[in-house]
Order: structure tokens, then sequence, then C-alpha cells
């Protein structure tokens, strides 16, 4: 008895569960889309000062190499994390609205930064020193050029 | 005897009218000398150091370069940045050497009217004199846009040009820069781009109600840089400073756009760095770089 309740309860949980999933996901999705990025971003960072050391000292190497291809593969799934809706109107994001207007535009800033960065690995890769500064100059300006447009300001 | 002595009386405002007219003659044949290439090359590393393109050209709408018409922001209304090309109706074409000096040293347009000081000449002011005209220079190599200026947005009582002249009373000190005994060559050097050229304190110095910059909280960051945008402190404070930034470090960050902490520097910045910085020799960059990180540390989170 006790187990066909348990079993009743279990199924119309799922059942409710299903139903209410697909405005309970994109809620969700949009929330966890938000902290998705804003870690792997904050990632960029970190491989971002090997990439800074790097490019100051001239240095070609695999830590280079590894670094530059971090940040390559993260903007190939950055894109998917923009979901409509997910911008600093809604959350604490520093994503500007002008994102949604013309999402194809920022996309291509994306592949243009993807591009920059994997131009860092395969001059690293050659073993390039002047190479890997000239590129990830280039890669740093590539970001400058989407924060300075998609990003606000820092919100408290 | 007396005869010579009546004909020195008579002839000497003829002789002073010729010596002017003689130096007027040179004055105007001086104008129309051209540059030199290198006054013209030492000219444009002033004029991307000093940031024009960033204030004067509307990039937002895709405008013409040097023509004017972008919006900046401002507690106090819009201010409509002029056409500073060398065209002779709508932009400085017809500025003279002397004329131009007056502007950036004090504030002053060639029919006396006196500048907002949106226009940063609180800091070009201590610009030398050379530096100016190489600039006037280059910006005369420039294409000339016959685009007109739009006026300024602003408020009352900021609306009033003359309330200007009583700003200028109480915030604003003309003259180049003093020079420095106890200083290196490098950090002198380092003074002269962040005060004078770049002009880094009216954005990263807080204002006061009257838009006077704060002296006591030198470069220790403003919740109202340009276009209402907040820019950091850049003292060298290591908690809301730059104090943990090794002085090659801030260096290299001017040159590349890029922080030590991986970020980049920022909206308004990456213009900055784009049009200016990154187009500066490595040792200007160090020099910035040394002067920053003498400043007093003043901890201030804008």
């Amino acid at each position: 008895m006790s187990f066909r309740l348990t079993l009743a309860a279990v199924a119309m949980t799922a059942l409710a569960g299903i139903c209410l999933s697909p405005l309970a996901a994109s809620a969700q999705s949009a929330e966890d889309a938000v902290k998705a990025r804003i870690a792997l971003m904050d990632g960029f960072d970190e491989h971002a000062k090997v990439l800074l050391a790097s490019s100051k000292a001239g240095t070609a190497d695999a830590a280079t190499a590894k670094a530059a291809e971090e940040i390559s593969a993260g903007l190939k799934k950055l894109i998917g994390l923009f979901p409509a809706g997910s911008g600093s109107d809604k959350f604490k994001s520093r994503a500007k609205p002008e994102i949604w207007a013309d999402f194809a535009k920022f996309e291509g800033y994306a592949k243009d930064t993807d591009a920059a960065f994997v131009a860092v690995a395969a001059a690293a890769k050659a073993g390039d020193g002047a190479g890997v500064t000239a590129a990830f100059t280039k890669a740093a300006a590539s970001c400058n050029v989407c924060h300075r447009e998609y990003r606000g300001p820092r919100q408290q | 005897m007396a005869l010579p002595v009546f004909s020195m009386s008579r002839a000497a405002p003829v002789f002073a009218g010729a010596a002017l007219l003689l130096s007027l003659a040179a004055h105007a044949q001086a104008q129309t000398t051209p540059a030199s290439s290198e006054q013209v090359e030492r000219g444009a590393y002033i004029f991307h150091v000093a940031g024009c393109e960033n204030c004067h050209t509307d990039t937002a709408n895709k405008a013409a370069p040097l023509a004017g018409g972008r919006g900046l922001k401002t507690p106090f209304g819009t201010f409509r940045t002029p056409n500073i090309t060398p065209d002779p109706t709508h932009g400085i074409g017809k500025w003279s050497e002397a004329d131009f000096i007056r502007a950036l040293r004090d504030g002053r347009a060639p029919n006396g009217d006196h500048y907002f000081p949106a226009f940063p000449y609180t800091s070009y002011t201590k610009m030398t004199d050379a530096d100016m005209k190489d600039l006037r220079a280059y910006i005369f190599t420039l294409p000339a846009v016959a685009k007109p200026n739009l006026p300024h947005e602003l408020g009352f009582p900021f609306n009033i040009r003359l309330g200007v002249m009583v700003w200028k009373w109480l915030n604003f000190t003309p003259g180049p820069l003093p020079a420095s005994s106890t200083k290196d060559e490098a950090w002198t050097r380092g003074r002269y781009l962040v005060e004078a050229v770049g002009h880094c304190a009216e954005c990263h110095t807080p204002r006061d109600r009257l838009g006077g910059l704060v002296k006591s909280m030198w470069m220790a960051g403003s919740k109202d840089g340009a276009e209402g945008e907040g820019a950091p402190n850049i003292t060298p404070d290591p908690a809301t400073g730059i104090g943990e930034w090794a002085e090659d470090d801030l260096a290299f960050a001017l040159k590349i756009g890029m922080a030590p902490t991986g970020d980049t520097l920022g909206s308004l910045m990456a213009d900055v760095v784009e049009n200016g910085t990154s187009k500066m020799t490595d040792a200007d960059l160090a020099a910035m770089a040394a002067y920053l990180k003498s400043l007093p540390a003043i901890v201030h989170k804008p």
C-alpha cells in the first residue's frame, strides 16, 4: 500500500515536473547561462595572465599555446550562454541589451576574437616569441572591442 | 639742429608702423610656411597621446574624423564636441599658431570666448609651446570636413558661458608644469605625459559640485568619468588602486589594453589605448608608469 502510494506520488511529481519544465527550464537556464558565462570569462582572465606574461617576455612555449587554446575553446561555448532575456536588466550581469539588438554582430565579434586566439596558439607552437606578442596584442584589442560595445559598468 | 629732431619725432610712428607691418608680414609668412615632415610626425604622436580623436570624432554615428558632434554626457548636461578639422568655416582652418596656443593654454576661442572645461585645457595648459605647435601642424595636414557644430545641451545655470569665467577663476591655473629638481628625467617626462598631454586626471580624479578637480584626491578615481561611467582609482593603493601592479605591468597594460588581472581595461579606456597609449614608445609608457606609481596612495573606491 505504502509502496503504491509512494509510486503514485513519484509519478505525479514527475508528471508535474514534465508539465512545468519548459517554463522552469527557461528561467533556470537563463540564470544558469549568466552564471556559466561569468565563470567562463573569469577563467579567461586566468589564461590571459599567462598570455600577458608570455607576450611581455616574448615567450613561445606549450603553456602559452594551451592558454590561448583554452580561451579559443571557451569563446566557442560563450555564444551559447547569451540566451535572449539574460541581460543586465534582469540579472546581475554586465551584458548590455545591445547584444540582442544585433546578435549576429555580437557573434561575429566572438568569432573574430576566437580567430585571434587561434593565431596566438599558432605562434606559440611555431616557437615565435615576437609572433606571440604581436598576436596577443591583436587578441587583447579584440577583447576590448567587444567589451567596449557590449559590457556595461560593474554592478555593485 | 632743430629740423632733424623734428623729423625724427615725426618719423618715429612711421618707423613703428613699418616695423609692425614687417612683423605682421613675417607672421603671415610663418603661417603659410609648410610644416616640416618631422614636425608633422612629432605632432601626430602628441595628437595620439592627447586623445583628440576620442572626443572630437562622433564614432557612434560613423561621422568623419575630428568633425565633432560626439555627445559628452556630464552631470552638467551634454556637451557636443566641435569640429577641429582644418575646414576654414566650420573647423579651425583659420586659426593661427597663436590662436591654437591660446585655446589650449588659456581655454579661449580666437574671438575671446571662454571654453567650457569639458575641453580639457585645464590639463593641456601644462603642455609646452613646441608640442602645441607640432600638434597644430599635424592637425592641419588632415582632411577638412565642412560640418557645422552642434550646440551644447546644458541646463541652467551651466549654459551661461560667462559663468565659465568665474569657474576658471576658481579652478584653473594656466601655464606649463614647473620644473622638477628632485626627480629624474623619466619621472618628469611621465608627469608631463600624464598631467599635461594625456590629461588622465580629467576622468580619474573626482570633481566637486562645480566640476572642479578635487586636488586632494588626485587620480583616486571618479564615479563621474567621461560619459557618466566611473573611472577607477589609479593611485598605488593596493586594495582600491593599482598598488599591486608592478611598474612594468602597468606600462604593458597601457600598451596592450589589458590589466595584469587578465581583464580588459574597459569601456572608454579601450579608446584611450587603441588611439593613444598603444602607439606610444615603451620609454614613454615606462615614464607614465613611474610617475603614477610615485603618487600618494589614496584609499578610495569610486
